[in-house]
């Protein structure tokens, strides 16, 4: 018996190669529109209907749409893959362990520089479990930041 | 009864010493010639040169305030090797003295010999034989034997060798303790010692189970202050005056150039035929620690002696009278509150009991007494003394003597000691207490008589113990500790606690020391466990966040990207 594919699935099966370049370029630039001579210039296409093709690709799968003046906008963010482990802001997509990382980092140093005079055995067992996690959440952030899609 | 048991002690204490002693070197008796008396002034010729082995130094207390005037320092026994040069004379018995003998030199200078147990040494100095008295000869190096020495050629291996003063020592890595240190054949060292809050209080006393105890005590504190200052405060009782308050100030004046003054006697105690001290204990009072401590001489002998020599019955001395006193003790406590220590010192002394006077004239009747001490101090940063608001230096001061009620050691603006001595005293008179009011004074290094000196403590001895406590404790002092000098006409700080009501009666004081130390001296304080425990929890929390969103991670990158499709 085939498992039953979903709406979703079937989104991220096609959602590869230059179409998901475009939809990252889409995600990075956030509410704003782009035209197909934008995309084209910004992922260095060949030509523009290679990225008309790509466009109309991600509207047919539902995730751009097209307004009035010919310019497209995502229309639906997907929440799966690669995709869910980064957060797009003001044009930039940071892994959401960076954030983890950097917060679990700054309360040992902030920490240690408050009772660095003070430091004991008992103190650096508090702070292990915490120095653990700041090296697993930089791990995870270097790795993710590395499967970021890009041109190869 | 007691006197003769005394008397019996004395005695015996004597003959002991002399059998034991006799057949390598002579004996420190009154007619000793090493028991050099200032009379004996007409300059000698070293005659008498040779080279041998220390094999033992000691002191020579016995005997050392027979007359008023003797001054011993130490006796050091050697092993001779080489004889360069000797007098005619220079037999023991009816047997020339020769290599392999035991030769003893009477060192009479005011600093501490360099040479140790073991040490190669060459002496140089004048034979002194009496015919009557074998036992008594000895190599005598001193001023008077003009260009005298002893000189160390070579310095032997310590360890192994009996008789070494320094045998033992104190452990100070102990928080508190108290023991004995041999200092030498008879005599040895009582000590507590003290390492809390930051700060080391040491405490010696010379005690010995041969002979009667001299009576000497010195107490020190070392501890850093502000401004990462270290420093080393010591005091000792230098020396009892008996004086007569004529002017009513409540303290002695001693105008040297007259040669007159307020003082009468000097008050001399010289042995104890027992000494009981009681080991230093901690008491915790309010969750403070209070470390405790005493000493006590039981039946001691001392002297009562003028100022400056007179005849009497055609002779001249200045033994006013000998006493006897039944105690003498001291008591300490010492403690920290905040980053301010203190040690609380206690001082008793029995009634003057068998008093035989020397001259008719002598009584102690009206008179007062004044306990002389001698403060040394070493400090990383040049330091002031102030007294009632202006800087105090002993060696340069003017003023015969200032009143005070404290005295504070500064450095900068900052104060670091504290003496505070004006408390009430009480006088037992008969079997009845009284109070009185208890005064002070700085005093210049000048109001000492300068013949004085003669009955003053031996610092070096004590100093000899600073030193080796200086590679432990003193880490930042030890390269000037070594040349830290203690004899009292280079401490910058003499004071004087008065009772102006005595008459020979017995007296109870608690003079106190305070120190002001840093803050730093206190452990680092460190965080609230409340905050430990945030922080652990917080950490705990971020680990297994970090966990849950690993195995999310890697299930996210083992599709192939995007296409739900497993690599």
């Amino acid at each position: 018996m085939t498992p039953r594919i979903t709406d979703e699935e079937r989104v991220l099966s096609e959602l590869t190669g230059n179409t998901l370049l475009v939809y990252w370029y889409l995600l990075k630039k956030g509410q704003g529109s782009s035209g197909v001579r934008e995309v084209q210039r910004a992922l260095s296409f060949s030509s523009p209907s290679s990225a008309c093709y790509q466009l109309e690709k991600l509207r047919e799968l539902g995730l751009v749409s097209k307004d009035r003046s010919g310019d497209y906008q995502v229309s639906r963010v997907l929440k799966a893959g690669v995709i869910s482990a980064f957060i797009f802001l003001r044009g930039y997509a940071f892994p959401k362990h960076l954030f983890y990382a950097s917060a679990t980092s700054i309360m040992i140093l902030l920490f240690l520089t408050l009772f660095i005079h003070a430091l004991s055995l008992v103190l650096m067992v508090a702070l292990s479990p915490g120095i653990v996690a700041a090296i697993i959440f930089w791990y995870e952030t270097l790795k993710v930041w590395r499967h970021k899609p890009s041109r190869r | 009864m007691r006197t003769t048991k005394t008397l019996k002690t004395c005695l015996c204490a004597f003959l002991a010493a002399f059998l034991l002693l006799a057949p390598s070197f002579s004996m420190s008796s009154v007619n000793s010639p090493y028991a050099q008396s200032d009379e004996n002034s007409n300059l000698l010729v070293p005659d008498t040169l040779i080279t041998g082995i220390v094999k033992e130094v000691h002191l020579n207390y016995e005997n050392k305030f027979f007359s008023g005037t003797y001054r011993l320092t130490a006796l050091i026994i050697v092993q001779i090797t080489e004889i360069i040069e000797r007098p005619g004379d220079f037999y023991h018995g009816e047997k020339p003295m020769g290599v392999g003998d035991f030769v003893g030199v009477s060192y009479n200078y005011s600093g501490a010999p360099e040479c140790r147990v073991s040490d190669m040494v060459e002496v140089h100095g004048f034979w002194v034989a009496p015919l009557d008295m074998p036992a008594s000869r000895t190599i005598r190096v001193d001023d008077y034997a003009v260009g005298s020495y002893v000189k160390t050629v070579a310095e032997g291996d310590e360890s192994g060798e009996e008789g070494e003063s320094d045998s033992s020592t104190i452990d100070t890595q102990s928080e508190y303790s108290s023991g004995s240190i041999s200092h030498g054949p008879g005599v040895n060292l009582w000590y507590t010692w003290i390492n809390a809050s930051g700060t080391q209080v040491v405490f010696f006393t010379y005690y010995s189970e041969m002979y009667n105890s001299p009576i000497q005590t010195f107490l020190g504190q070392h501890y850093q202050t502000v401004n990462e200052t270290e420093i080393f405060i010591g005091n000792t009782l230098l020396l009892m005056e008996a004086y007569s308050d004529a002017n009513g100030n409540g303290v002695p004046e001693s105008d040297l150039r007259t040669g007159t003054g307020e003082i009468k006697y000097f008050f001399v105690v010289n042995s104890s035929v027992g000494f009981t001290p009681t080991p230093v204990r901690k008491d915790v009072i309010e969750n403070t620690p209070h470390y405790v401590w005493s000493i006590k001489y039981e039946w001691v002998d001392g002297f009562l002696l003028y100022p400056q020599g007179r005849l009497i019955n055609g002779v001249e001395t200045n033994l006013a009278a000998r006493v006897n006193i039944t105690h003498l003790g001291f008591t300490y406590e010492y403690y920290v509150q905040g980053n301010i220590s203190y040690i609380k010192t206690g001082f008793n002394v029995s009634r003057i009991v068998d008093f035989e006077p020397n001259a008719p004239d002598v009584s102690l009747d009206g008179l007062g007494l004044s306990l002389l001490y001698g403060a040394v101090m070493l400090t990383t940063k040049p330091y002031a003394v102030i007294v009632n608001g202006e800087p105090y230096n002993s060696k340069v001061a003017e003023a015969p003597t200032t009143s005070t009620d404290r005295a504070e050691v500064i450095i900068g603006d900052a104060k670091l000691y504290e003496f505070i001595f004006e408390e009430n005293y009480t006088l037992y008179r008969d079997s009845n207490a009284e109070t009185y009011v208890s005064k002070s004074a700085a005093s210049p290094i000048e109001s000492i008589p300068p013949n004085a000196a003669n009955y003053l403590s031996p610092y070096w001895l004590v100093g000899s113990l600073l030193r080796i406590l200086s590679e432990d404790v003193f880490p930042n002092m030890s390269a000037s500790l070594p040349n830290l000098n203690l004899e009292y006409a280079n401490s910058s700080f003499v004071y004087r606690v008065c009772y102006p009501t005595w008459e020979s009666w017995g007296i109870e004081h608690d003079p106190t020391y305070v120190a002001y130390l840093v803050e730093l001296t206190a452990p680092p304080i460190g965080p609230p466990i409340e905050t430990i425990a945030a922080v652990a929890v917080a950490g705990l929390f971020a680990l297994t966040l970090a966990l849950v969103d690993l195995r999310k991670t890697r299930r996210i990158l083992k599709i192939k990207p995007l296409t739900m499709r497993f690599r």
